[in-house]
């Protein structure tokens, strides 16, 4: 499997992670719809990929989770952005600026 | 956080497992609100999530909890499938263990011997003295080197001399032999060796009237074993050879001596170093190089030589000139005396060579081993890359499969290393193993085990694990095993193949020495060995004032001769086959030129009757009888070979011997017949037997006896008679002609024994890799065999198809390995009698062997095959 694309994936996924859970404590699965609805559909992330990314931004100290009742009651594990987490969002915002501008920089030029 | 994860696993896989479940519950909740069927809502949930077993892996991953857990979970899953398979895990295990068991012990001891340094100050800075000549070289030299060193010592700091004699050792009344090195008073200060109690020995021990007495001090497994590790025993008096010792010291536990194969128990004051050819060791001044040294060290010599005048010793003039013709020599002694190093270096190396092969083929049968069971596990495998295992982390497993299978195999090996290294040194060295000698398990030993068998199972363990991972999932899910990877089963027949070869070169090796063992025990010594008791007394303890070493010989063989059961009882100096020898150079008055001074004719000193009590022929002349004392003339017998060397057309009774200034001194009064002497390989030496009461001392002396019964029963008895002469009497060495025979044979008996024992290991192992690979082949081949046999093939053909495959192994096995002995085994000539290394006969023997168990361990599958019901075998999956 080509390893540079999954890095590249890796991050933005990260990102939006990060940048879903400013809203607000969410579960995995509300990540996923989130994203894919505010994308307007065009973002398409395989699913299963996402937990494992979760567990390794909670690894980092970034999120922290606990479990709680879903809207239709049921147990589920929820996440929320903790305050190293919201540095490092401002910190990955801010880079995602630089390095779109500096695409399309490139792009509008050459 | 992260032990937390590891040992509350089922927790944490419980969590793991709930988020997730929820997660596609939810999904499919929203599938049935938008109208789905159950089914297809699930489906569809399942397309979008993916495979949720890589999603979980990657989340333990991600925890960083993934490789400990995951290598914990190796060795549960690896300790289950050698429990599941424990046929082949004994196998591979025992194959191990006992190959690098060998490997172990064998190194362990050549670690003891060879590599060890001395535990002294700087051992690196020691140097031994050495006299060497065109060759030959001698490590017991010229005293006068001793004060010519101490004169001029401009790169040395320190010199002293010594020298080791067996002594008898008289404490409260029990007497024992003892080893005592005598050393001059330096040697201590010099080896910088401190006491562990009380002190060692000073300069001013060292007085000539203290030769060999007065003060000494013990080694400390001396001190154990016949102390108890009494402290007391400072200022106690111990007499050796009845000069009284006051004991004044013990030596630290980790000091030795000089010699690792011979610590002395006790060590005194040597005295006067003139009176010996001692062994001079010198300890160079920092900084300076041994061959800086060796220009001081030849000037020291040739003002020794130069003292070397005619007639200043009782030398004869060509031994004179030889000795001028020699050279001094540093030999670097950190690593003690080279003793045992030069007895055992060779054999050592050769068993190391044996071992080492053996190990190969050890390695060999696992590798195809675990190339056979990836073979079955190809299936498996195939699964679990379907279900999203990720290869690194198979290959992984796999690898550790086979490292846990070579570290239980590298553990047993250490038990078998423990066991193997006794039997190795009683081998080699006999039963009177110094305890220096003992099994120390170091780290270097254990760290050469260890690295052995991880290096196995790493190198065995990759191969399978890349081919059994290597292919894509459908391909081999989808493979037919009945059909094969035909790769594989070339490599395991390779393997098979060396197996083979290097079994030749071992039962070549091993037929060699197990044939030089017969043909040496073939060989008439010329005396019947079984009948004849031999035990040492040594005379030297017996002081009665007065009495004439001749008065208490006639004695000692009367009261013997009065036992029931004995025919007939004498005396000699040393046993009859001698006990390394000893030699001189005589001139007979029939040779007016004087020949070489070659120390080649052998001598004894005998009493009474000798040959009839040691039932030797006595073919002309009469025996030294009871009378041939100091009174009278002095009179010699020879051997048929010293009487055609000297008288080859003549009667050489009647006729004169002796030293170069008196060639008359001795009468010959009787030839006996040619018995070998101190060697089996050697053609029997010109002989010359002394009369025993004529020598002036009393020293030590070998009692032959010829029993009417077994000579073992009537030991016991003797020897009461013997002490009842004299309670301080020490007999000792008690054991017939054989024996002293047998223990020359030991290195040839050491040889024949161990590399028969590592043939047959060889042996086995390949025998259990060639049915492996057959059994597998046949396994493959079942398809194939029932359709053979449902198209009329008779049973003999199938079994012939399949035990042709094995002779082809075989044979290619022979095609490498028959060159390959040869090869190998031209470095065994030295150590060969009666045979050369090209030996068609041991070769062929060697290959037929292994094709006829080669073919047996073909034939078990080959019959299965034959058997084979064709009907299910065609439905075989």
């Amino acid at each position: 499997m080509p390893q540079r694309r999954l890095d590249l994936l890796q991050g933005t996924l990260d990102l939006l992670i990060l940048k879903t859970l400013a809203l607000g404590p969410m579960h995995g699965w509300g990540i996923a719809l989130r994203i894919q609805q505010v994308s307007k559909e065009a973002l398409q992330i395989q699913q299963g990929s996402l937990y494992p990314a979760l567990h390794r931004l909670e690894e980092r100290g970034w999120i922290a989770s606990q479990w709680g009742a879903s809207e239709n009651n049921r147990r589920a594990k929820y996440y929320e952005l903790t305050r190293a987490g919201r540095k490092r969002l401002a910190v990955e915002t801010s880079n995602w600026g630089k390095l779109a501008a500096a695409v399309a920089e490139i792009l509008a030029t050459a | 956080m992260r032990l937390r994860n590891l040992f509350r696993r089922s927790a944490v896989e419980r969590e793991l497992d709930e988020e997730l479940r929820f997660h596609i519950e939810s999904q499919v909740e929203m599938h049935l609100r938008a109208g789905m069927s159950e089914e297809e809502a699930r489906r569809c949930a399942a397309l979008a999530f993916g495979g949720v077993e890589r999603a979980k892996e990657e989340c333990r991953d991600a925890r960083g909890i993934g490789l400990l857990r995951s290598v914990v979970q190796d060795l549960r899953y690896g300790f289950r499938t050698m429990a599941k398979r424990p046929t082949f895990t004994a196998v591979a295990v025992m194959s191990l263990a006992l190959g690098i068991g060998a490997n172990a012990a064998i190194f362990s001891l050549f670690h003891t011997a060879m590599l060890r340094t001395l535990p002294v100050k700087q051992p690196e800075q020691l140097a031994q003295v050495t006299q060497v000549w065109r060759g030959g070289w001698q490590t017991n030299v010229e005293p006068g080197i001793l004060e010519e060193l101490r004169r001029s010592p401009q790169s040395l700091s320190g010199v002293f001399a010594l020298t080791q004699r067996t002594v008898n050792l008289c404490a409260g009344g029990a007497a024992e032999r003892v080893e005592a090195q005598l050393v001059t008073g330096d040697y201590y200060s010099t080896l910088g060796v401190p006491a562990f109690l009380g002190r060692t020995l000073a300069p001013e021990d060292d007085r000539p009237e203290n030769e060999g007495g007065g003060v000494g001090v013990l080694g400390y497994s001396f001190w154990t074993r016949r102390f108890g590790r009494d402290p007391e025993v400072l200022g106690k008096t111990v007499y050796l050879d009845g000069l009284p010792v006051t004991i004044v010291g013990v030596t630290p536990p980790e000091f030795f001596g000089l010699d690792v194969a011979a610590p002395p128990d006790i060590t005194v004051p040597l005295g006067n170093p003139a009176h010996f050819e001692p062994w001079i060791w010198a300890r160079l001044k920092p900084g300076v190089s041994m061959r800086q040294a060796q220009p001081e060290l030849e000037a020291a010599f040739q003002r020794v030589l130069e003292t070397l005048r005619p007639g200043s010793k009782d030398w004869s003039v060509p031994d004179r000139e030889r000795r001028l013709s020699q050279r001094a020599q540093f030999l670097p002694a950190d690593k003690g005396a080279p003793g045992f190093q030069v007895a055992y270096e060779q054999s050592l190396q050769v068993l190391l060579a044996f071992a080492g092969v053996v190990l190969l083929i050890a390695c060999a049968n696992i590798a195809s081993l675990l190339l056979a069971r990836s073979a079955a596990r190809a299936g498996e495998i195939g699964l679990r890359l379907a279900i999203g295992a990720g290869r690194r982390r198979l290959v992984r497993q796999l690898l550790t499969e086979s490292v846990l299978l070579s570290l239980v195999g590298g553990v047993l090996g250490v038990f078998f290393a423990l066991w193997g290294y006794r039997v190795l040194l009683a081998l080699l060295v006999g039963e009177n193993v110094p305890e220096t000698l003992g099994f120390r398990l170091d780290f270097r030993v254990l760290a050469f085990t260890a690295a052995l068998s991880v290096l196995t199972g790493v190198l065995f363990g990759i191969a399978p694990a890349l081919r059994a991972t290597g292919g894509d999932v459908f391909s081999t899910l989808k493979r037919d095993p009945r059909l094969g990877g035909a790769p594989r089963q070339r490599l395991t027949k390779s393997l098979v193949v060396v197996q083979v070869a290097a079994s030749i070169v071992l039962l070549a090796g091993a037929g060699l020495f197990a044939r030089t063992l017969r043909n040496l025990r073939a060989i008439d010594p010329g005396f019947h060995p079984e009948s004849v008791l031999t035990m040492r007394i040594d005379a030297a303890q017996h002081r009665v004032p007065g009495q004439r070493s001749a008065e208490f010989y006639r004695e000692l063989i009367r009261q013997v001769q009065a036992i029931p059961g004995v025919k007939a009882a004498s005396l000699a100096e040393i046993p009859l086959f001698g006990a390394g020898g000893y030699w001189t150079t005589v001139w007979a008055d029939s040779f007016p030129d004087a020949p070489e001074d070659d120390h080649k004719t052998g001598f004894n000193n005998v009493g009474p009757d000798f040959f009839r009590s040691a039932g030797v022929p006595l073919l002309a002349g009469r025996e030294i009888g009871e009378r041939d004392d100091r009174s009278a003339p002095e009179v010699v017998i020879v051997n048929e070979a010293l009487a055609h060397k000297y008288w080859p057309y003549g009667n050489p009774v009647g006729r004169r011997l002796g030293w170069p200034e008196a060639r008359t001194k001795f009468e010959i009064v009787g030839v006996v017949r040619n018995t070998k002497y101190g060697n089996l390989r050697q053609p029997v030496p010109p002989m010359v037997y002394f009369s025993l009461l004529q020598q002036e001392k009393l020293g030590e002396v070998t009692l032959h006896v010829r029993t009417l019964g077994a000579p073992a029963l009537l030991a016991a008895r003797i020897r009461r008679q013997i002490q009842a002469l004299d309670s301080g009497l020490p007999v000792y060495r008690i054991e017939t002609l054989a024996d002293g025979v047998d223990r020359t044979l030991r290195r040839e008996r050491m040889f024949a024994t161990l590399s028969g024992f590592f043939g047959l290991l060889a042996l086995a192992l390949t025998c259990v890799g060639l049915y492996g690979v057959i059994a597998c082949a046949v396994a493959r081949r079942t398809n194939e065999i029932g359709l053979r046999i449902a198209l009329g093939a008779t049973r003999t053909a199938v079994v012939w198809m399949v035990l042709r495959e094995t002779l082809m192994l075989v044979a290619g096995g022979a095609i490498i390995g028959v060159p390959a002995a040869l090869a190998s085994t031209r470095l065994l000539r030295g150590l060969l009698f009666g045979l050369t290394p090209f030996s068609p006969a041991t070769l062929a023997a060697a290959t037929l062997l292994l094709a006829a168990l080669g073919a047996f361990a073909g034939y078990l599958p080959a019959r299965r095959a034959a058997l084979l019901d064709p009907t299910s075998a065609l439905r075989h999956e």
